[in-house]
């Protein structure tokens, strides 16, 4: 997600990009200090553990260094990082899941995921125009807040505790089904809400 | 699995909140199903824009561990004396050649010469980290085992790793049984005029080169060597003349099994 909204924050983001391609290796660590947190939350929530998380981060920054030369000058550094990072973190998931996948066409899951991302990602950046980064966190925490207590408590859970659905369920000692719903019903009250927001 | 069943699933799929056989089910149908693009790009992005509100700090050694990203360390510490780095290379008999480079994009460094590490001063530590590293080095090979297109149904990709202790590695990757592989250099230095990397497979014993180069200024090189690795087969990576050799004169800087 670019952050876009913020003038400074995404100049700085372009002369930090600008920096990299030239090989400054100081600009790779002030990226990391700029978007580090994020895409670590980010792979956090994917992977759910702390140590694998690091490591997809530091394997994003790794590759992201080693293609600085051929970074896009008009390209969003904070948007690449976060997808390389997403992109690690879905792979590692994959790797943990073993055979049944392997049995795939992974590579075709990969190039479908790599498309959907980019398309997440562009909503996401127009929403970001819409009504800047502060405003998107404001706006998320005002719907978060509203939505149905049961249906909070699941995002919660699954999202910012990295809890299976099935542990949510047994926690809150309610059927399996109706957590699935309840986090679909959540989902799609905040995405559509979303979505207005770059309609206003 | 129904469209159904995966809609109902799949905003824990995208939030990796399934078990692992619904979230493994789940993926199948979407190799085959497109129906669902719409709804995984809205909660992809919802996912992702939950994260501005996820408080979590990574550790200060993460940092740390970018920070140490660029820059190529030291691998090869040049000898000043003949009598140092004196290694045993009798055991280097019966080699065969099979040079053949083919060098996409490495050799981007920048004209000005980059300055190696005060070899006067730090020659005796360097000189140890060499030893730790013939020594101590290890490798971190996988076989990756997924099939990578549809119409290449039987290819199977690897991906194989030597590291040193420090982090520099040599990586290894391509097909299962084709002729070609792609190898990659990170964070290892620099040579100066004259000498090359070369990479060696040693095959019942006989050491095999599979390629030569040399890092950019970044520490990196990427290319192609027309080469069969196979799986058990043991690699190695030295400092010879520019050209490479046909046998290796200067021990392994990294050993490892595939």
């Amino acid at each position: 997600m670019a952050v876009r909204g913020s003038g400074d924050g995404h100049e700085a983001l372009t002369h930090i990009a600008a920096r990299l391609r030239e090989g400054d290796a100081e600009a790779l660590g002030e990226l990391y200090d700029a978007v580090g947190q994020r895409a670590f939350a980010l792979a956090r929530r994917v992977l759910g553990d702390r140590d694998a998380a690091e490591d997809a981060v530091h394997e994003a920054f790794a590759q992201l260094w080693e293609r600085a030369p051929s970074l896009q000058p008009d390209g969003r550094i904070d948007s690449l990082v976060m997808t390389m990072v997403h992109r690690r973190a879905i792979d590692a998931v994959r790797r943990r899941r073993g055979a049944r996948v392997t049995q795939m066409d992974a590579g075709h899951l990969a190039q479908i995921d790599a498309q959907i991302d980019e398309r997440a990602e562009a909503a996401l950046d127009e929403v970001v125009t819409a009504i800047s980064e502060a405003g998107l966190r404001a706006r998320l925490q005002e719907l978060l807040a509203g939505l149905p207590e049961e249906q909070r408590l699941v995002v919660r859970s699954v999202y910012f505790e990295s809890l299976t659905l099935r542990e949510t369920a047994e926690r809150n000692e309610v059927p399996l089904g109706t957590v699935k719903s309840r986090l679909r019903l959540a989902m799609a009250r905040l995405g559509s809400a979303l979505r207005t927001e770059v309609q206003r | 699995m129904t469209c159904d069943e995966v809609q109902e699933l799949l905003p824990g799929y995208v939030l990796n909140a399934l078990d692992r056989l619904e979230a493994d089910e789940v993926a199948a149908h979407l190799v085959s199903c497109r129906e669902h693009d719409e709804d995984l790009v809205d909660l992809r992005a919802t996912g992702m824009a939950l994260a501005l509100l996820d408080d979590a700090v990574p550790s200060p050694q993460l940092r740390d561990r970018v920070r140490a990203v660029p820059g190529p360390m030291p691998l090869y510490a040049f000898p000043d004396d003949d009598d140092m780095l004196d290694a045993d290379l009798d055991e280097l008999d019966g080699v065969e050649d099979n040079r053949h480079d083919d060098e996409r994009d490495g050799r981007d460094a920048p004209a000005a010469p980059r300055r190696l590490l005060p070899w006067g001063v730090d020659r005796w530590w360097s000189l140890g980290a060499v030893a730790a590293i013939a020594l101590v080095m290890f490798g971190a090979g996988w076989f990756a085992g997924v099939r990578s297109a549809p119409e290449a149904q039987q290819a199977v990709r690897y991906s194989y790793e030597m590291r040193s202790p420090a982090g520099q590695l040599v990586r290894f990757a391509g097909i299962e049984g084709t002729d070609r592989v792609t190898v990659t250099m990170d964070g290892i230095e620099t040579l100066p005029e004259g000498r090359q990397y070369q990479v060696w497979a040693i095959r019942d014993g006989k050491w095999i080169s599979v390629g030569h180069c040399n890092t950019n200024a970044r520490g990196w090189w990427r290319g192609d060597f027309e080469f069969t690795l196979n799986r058990g087969e043991e690699v190695a990576l030295t400092v010879e003349p520019t050209g490479g050799s046909p046998k290796p004169t200067a021990p392994a800087l990294l050993r490892t099994k595939l």
